[in-house]
Parts: C-alpha cells; sequence; structure tokens
C-alpha cells in the first residue's frame, strides 16, 4: 500500500538522531509492514527477519522478501517471539514499530531473547495511553528501558509522526 | 559435573556440553521440510529431533517452555544462534525460502480463519437486526393502543424503547419530550411491566449491535480494504459472507458477485416467471440504489465487475488498487447515465 508518510526511521533520522547504520548486521525488525523500510535494510544489512502480524500486510511483505535477498519473512506476532527464535541469527541491531499499548513489553521481552547490541524503539503515545500527556508516557517507556538497557537517545519524531519518539538503547550483548 | 544446554536453530537441533558442541540433528535441507518446523515451533510443539536428543539426557539448558521436559531447565543461558548454516554445510538463503514458505501457509490460514469469523458475526448481525425489529414493531403497536400521541412523536423505535423502559408511565414519557401525553387505553400494572421489558430488551441488543458492527466492519477493511473501500465495509463483509469466505468470493466471476444475497431472486427466475434480479448486496450501495431504476442493472454489472478485481487483489495479492478501480468505474457510471439521460431525451420509455 503507498503511503505518502515517512518511515519511522527515516523520521528519526530527519530529526537530527545519531543515525541507523545496519551496515554488516543481523537485523529483527519488528512491526515491518509490507516490508518497504526492511527490504531497504536487507540491502546494507547481513540480514533482515521483518517480522508483521497483519496477513494482508504480510502478502505484500512476501512479496518483497521474493525480490530481496536476505530479507527474511516471518508472518507472526511480536508478542511470541519463541515462535520465530529459530530463524533468528546472533544480533545486532533491534527495530522496533508496532503500534500496540505493549509496546515497550513486547521490545523487551524481544532483546532479552535475542541480544541484540543496539535497540531502536518507536514508541506510539497514543497507542499505550489516550489520556495520559504523550511527555509522561515517554518517560515512563525511557525508564522502563532503562532498567534493561543502557539508553543512547530519545528522539521526537514530529512532525512526521506527532505524539511519537524513538529510543535507541545498547544492551551490553552479554548474558545477563 | 557437565553442563548441558539444547538449542534449535533453522536448520537443526545442537546439544552443547561446558559450551562445545557435542551433538546436532540437521533437518533435511529443504524449504519445505524446515518450513514443516518452523510451523510446529510457532505452534509450540516439541519436534521429534528435539525428543530424541532430549531423551539420552539430563540436566539440560533450554530457552523455550516449548522444550521443558523433566529433564530441562531454563534457568542460565543457552548458545542460541552460535551455529551457522556454513558449519554445516548448508546453503544460508534456505532460510529465506523456508521462510518465505511458512509466511505464505500462515497467511492462508490466518485470512481463511478471518472469514470464517466473518461469515459468523454478519450472519448474526443479520439475526439480531431482524428480531430487534421484531421487537419494535411489537412494542410501537402494543405501546399504541395506551398513548398514540407518544409514539407519533418519536419515528426512532429504539428511542422509543428507551423512553419506556426508562419512564415509569406515560406521563413522565410526555414530560421528557415535553409534549401533551394525549389519550389512549389504560394499561394493567403486569401489562406495562412486561412492555417495559420489552422495551429494555430492545435496547440492549441495540447496545451489543455496537462492538458487532464495528468488528465486522473493522475485519472487512483489515481482510479486503480493496473491496471495502470500493464499496464499503458493510458491503464488503456480506458479499464475503455470501461467497463463504474472501478466497471463495476471489474465484467467482462477476456476473455471480452482481446476484450475491439475490438467490431466492435467481431461482425465481430460473423456475418461475419472475424477471431476473439485477442485483443483490451490493443494490445496498448509494451509487446502485440512488440511481435511475433503468440504470442500476447496468451499474451493478460494472460495480460487480470491478468487484470481482479488488477481491482477488485482497485475497491474492495485497495490492492497493481500490484508487483505480474506483476512478474506472466512476467513468462507467458516468458514461451509463450520459446515455441513459440521452435514451430519455430521445422520447423513450424513461
Amino acid at each position: 500500500m503507498s503511503r505518502a508518510t515517512v518511515g519511522k526511521l527515516a523520521a528519526y533520522e530527519d530529526a537530527g538522531g545519531e543515525g541507523f547504520t545496519p551496515e554488516g548486521e543481523a537485523v529483527v525488525y519488528l512491526g515491518a509492514a509490507g516490508g518497504e523500510r526492511a527490504a531497504a535494510i536487507a540491502r546494507q544489512a547481513t540480514s533482515v527477519l521483518a517480522v508483521e502480524k497483519s496477513p494482508v500486510a504480510g502478502l505484500r511483505l512476501v512479496e518483497r522478501a521474493k525480490a530481496q535477498a536476505d530479507l527474511v519473512p516471518v508472518v507472526g506476532d511480536a508478542r511470541q517471539p519463541e515462535a520465530y527464535g529459530p530463524l533468528v541469527p546472533e544480533l545486532g541491531l533491534l527495530v522496533q514499530d508496532v503500534a500496540q499499548p505493549d509496546q515497550v513489553e513486547i521490545f523487551l521481552d524481544n532483546a532479552d531473547r535475542f541480544q541484540p547490541e543496539r535497540g531502536y524503539l518507536a514508541v506510539k503515545a497514543r497507542s499505550i495511553a489516550v489520556d495520559r500527556p504523550p511527555e509522561q508516557v515517554f518517560d515512563r517507556a525511557r525508564e522502563r528501558v532503562a532498567e534493561e538497557a543502557a539508553v543512547r537517545e530519545i528522539v521526537s519524531l514530529d512532525p512526521h509522526h506527532e505524539d511519537h519518539v524513538m529510543i535507541v538503547a545498547d544492551f551490553d550483548g552479554a548474558s545477563p | 559435573m557437565v553442563s548441558r544446554a539444547l538449542a534449535t536453530q533453522w536448520f537443526g537441533v545442537f546439544l552443547y556440553e561446558d559450551d562445545d558442541l557435542v551433538d546436532r540433528e540437521l533437518f533435511p535441507a529443504r524449504a519445505e521440510a524446515i518450513a514443516r518446523r518452523l510451523e510446529a515451533v510457532a505452534t509450540g510443539q516439541l519436534l521429534d529431533e528435539e525428543r530424541q536428543m532430549l531423551d539420552g539426557v539430563e540436566d539440560v539448558r533450554v530457552a523455550d517452555e516449548r522444550l521443558l521436559t523433566h529433564a530441562a531447565t531454563m534457568e542460565g543461558p543457552v548458545p542460541r544462534a552460535r551455529q551457522r548454516p556454513a558449519d554445516h554445510d548448508l546453503d544460508p538463503a534456505l532460510r529465506q525460502e523456508a521462510a518465505i514458505d511458512r509466511a505464505e501457509a500462515a497467511i492462508e490460514a490466518q485470512l481463511s480463519a478471518e472469514g470464517r469469523h466473518l461469515v459468523q458475526a454478519v450472519a448474526y448481525l443479520d439475526e439480531t437486526h431482524e428480531i430487534e425489529n421484531r421487537m419494535i414493531e411489537r412494542l410501537t403497536s402494543w405501546f399504541r393502543l395506551h398513548a398514540p400521541a407518544l409514539v407519533d412523536e418519536v419515528d426512532d423505535g429504539v428511542e422509543l424503547a428507551r423512553l419506556v423502559a426508562r419512564h415509569d408511565d406515560r406521563e413522565a414519557i410526555a414530560r421528557a419530550l415535553d409534549v401533551d401525553p394525549g389519550m389512549g387505553s389504560a394499561l394493567d400494572p403486569n401489562e406495562m411491566r412486561a412492555l417495559e421489558g420489552l422495551a429494555a430488551s430492545i435496547v440492549q441488543q441495540a447496545q451489543a449491535r455496537e462492538p458487532l458492527e464495528r468488528f465486522v466492519t473493522e475485519l472487512a477493511r483489515e481482510m479486503a480494504p480493496n473491496i471495502a473501500q470500493l464499496t464499503t465495509p458493510a458491503i464488503a463483509a456480506r458479499l464475503i459472507q455470501h461467497a463463504g469466505g474472501l478466497e471463495e468470493l476471489a474465484k467467482q466471476p462477476a456476473s455471480t458477485i452482481q446476484m450475491l444475497g439475490a438467490e431466492r431472486a435467481v431461482f425465481q427466475h430460473l423456475t418461475e416467471d419472475a424477471p431476473p434480479p439485477k442485483h443483490g448486496v451490493i443494490f445496498r450501495h448509494p451509487m446502485i440504489h440512488e440511481a435511475h431504476p433503468d440504470d442500476r442493472g447496468s451499474i451493478a454489472r460494472a460495480m460487480a465487475a470491478k468487484v470481482a478485481i479488488a477481491a482477488r487483489a485482497d485475497a491474492l495479492t495485497g495490492n492497493d488498487i481500490a484508487g483505480e478501480l474506483e476512478a474506472d468505474l466512476q467513468a462507467r457510471v458516468d458514461e451509463i447515465q450520459r446515455v441513459g439521460r440521452r435514451r430519455a431525451m430521445r422520447g423513450s420509455d424513461r
């Protein structure tokens, strides 16, 4: 589906984030939708495992994967990392863009299992709570991520994505 | 004591002792065989290869609850993805191939499962509608004996039910509406209580329909975004229901899609001497029912042709083609109406 919007990672770079450099890394991308961005990353990374829940978006993701080497599609729920775990290699980067109320926990569960070096979490305030100010939601998310990882940056994705931030965190890679 | 761990990767099962690989069971190096195992893992099953390897050992660390047998524990680290396919003479590209196989099967299963849910929900939606309408008819004609003026005042049946359920008598309702209660025969107290019960059921039915309608609309939009945009989500849901699923709908020719929902009329045409129906479910679209009666058949045929294409895109490719189809359809409808007007000007029976 062609949408004239800027992706979360592009918005993050546009907003002056330190940048996303997938060259030579193995990547897991949760919430890959039709795989537009994931396919682009697959051209630079060693491989991208792209997880998408919707079967309709999944159809587009699979079509893209057929045309792009090292784009590995999974049509399934990011809440069940054990379902796609065997497909995940030793991991460099975890990217997540899922609009779910428990998006922070989904991110941390996946990070805990796959031990990436770095994670990029797009947080959508309105998915978590519509009745709280976005700033408060972002603070909670940052605190929660900080319990498990070292938060490097938190970048607002305005104006491309209203009430969104990207949280970038370093996981120490070693087993806890 | 040795420390053991077992890890399943996409191409095999690996057993480590004190961090050294001591045993392996590779999967057959074919995409379908691997896809089948990925499916088993996703549904929480223990693979044969895993069972074999777990059978012979004790005190083994695993990372999945799926692998928790009597001898396994989830305490401690597992070398989750240490093996590389090349170390075992395997083509790394097999990973993508197997994942695509698995994803296609998952999509198919999920889409047809969603179709089954939609079919049930739409059928129930029709039933609740029918039940609700009958109850409203009964309430209206019954309560009219008591308060004809009030029944005439309120033209929405659910609204009338709400008033009757909420207020104790004719006078209270009249006060709420700020109108004259008017005349009518008295009600026995038990009769009034029965009427209130009926009214409460109607209100409850109407409330229960809201989430049901939302579910149907959202699911239709998700399953069949092209049909939903080209027609409406409600029509999309009904077409899918009548065809018995999105895949089934995608297999139908446009001429069948045009008639879906008018099956009775089709059979009357075939067995009795009735005229052929011009449209079924798609008649609900304003483009058809607001058109001149002489044009409806042509417009229905044009719309059905576009719905057939939209259904195939929704069922098979997931491409967004609704915009193009809408423009094509609009152009065709304009043409039909232009011809219709010209015919009318020539003085035919329009």
